[in-house]
């Protein structure tokens, strides 16, 4: 008896599923890389709060990242509090935009009062007063 | 001479490209609609601390002062809440429409999340007049309240 071979089917690359698959991944590659460029970290984890509006940073707003005292982000750059005030100066002096700053804190729900005071001394010391806090909406 | 008529191409859905779309898509707005929900802003000004960082006496009245120990125990003017009730205390001081300058103090160890809180009874009840009174340089420590 003779055995009839199967005949191999050869692999092919579905070409028109794998261009929507690159061009969706694009697309939310693209929306992530704009979540870098704002300057948030990811890791921090906001205070809970009822109130507030929806989050807006404007052009003359610095986003301050902080987890503590010794761990503050501003543009990926790690900084310790004491270092903040000179590093806004220096902008400030850089860029117009920033002649009447203000700053957006995306503190860490771990860091305590201390924290929150020497982040404000450092504010004095920069002249800025119009603060606005990042809060995670409760659901 | 007879020409050969074409037959019509039948167009057809493509199903499995359009699951694999949809199931991306899918996962693509799960995933931003939890960032869509999540960050909110409380805005406030500081005018206490300027004047602190020159140690010069402070110019603002202070209606009220509410200093936070945890998030279940804050007092206003020595009167003890918790979260829950600063609420209440800050919206009925909203509702007889008393202008209240807000000054929120802490001890170094009060968590950040418990000062949010107070910050944001003030905000549910509109009163936007809020500042913050830092730590004294060396203490550790704010006054507690009397």
């Amino acid at each position: 008896m003779k055995l009839k071979r199967r005949r191999i089917k050869r692999g092919r690359i579905e070409i028109i599923p794998m261009i929507d698959t690159i061009v969706i991944l694009l697309i939310f590659y693209m929306t992530f890389s704009r979540f870098a460029e704002a300057g948030k970290e990811a890791g921090l984890k906001l205070p809970d709060s009822r109130a507030g509006d929806e989050f807006k940073q404007l052009p003359n707003q610095v986003i301050i990242n902080m987890y503590n005292q010794d761990e503050v982000y501003i543009d990926k750059q790690k900084y310790t509090i004491d270092e903040v005030p000179p590093f806004l100066e220096h902008i400030r002096e850089k860029d117009p935009r920033y002649a009447k700053m203000s700053l957006i804190l995306r503190g860490n729900r771990d860091m305590t009062y201390a924290d929150l005071s020497a982040f404000m001394k450092a504010c004095a010391k920069s002249k800025i007063i119009d603060i606005t806090f990042t809060t995670s909406e409760i659901k | 001479m007879k020409f050969q008529r074409r037959s019509p191409k039948r167009g057809r859905v493509e199903i499995i490209p359009m699951i694999d779309t949809i199931l991306i898509l899918l996962i693509f707005y799960m995933s931003f609609s939890t960032f869509g929900a999540t960050e909110k802003r409380i805005d406030s000004r500081l005018p206490l601390i300027a004047k602190a960082s020159v140690n010069a006496p402070t110019k603002v009245s202070l209606d009220l002062a509410i200093h936070v120990f945890n998030k279940d125990r804050m007092t206003v003017n020595g009167a003890e809440y918790e979260a829950n009730g600063l609420r209440d205390a800050m919206l009925q001081l909203a509702s007889i429409g008393q202008e209240a300058t807000i000054v929120i103090e802490g001890e170094a160890d009060t968590s950040y999340q418990a000062v949010i809180s107070a910050l944001d009874a003030c905000a549910q009840a509109h009163l936007t007049n809020v500042a913050f009174r830092p730590l004294p340089e060396k203490a550790g420590a704010a006054t507690p309240p009397k």
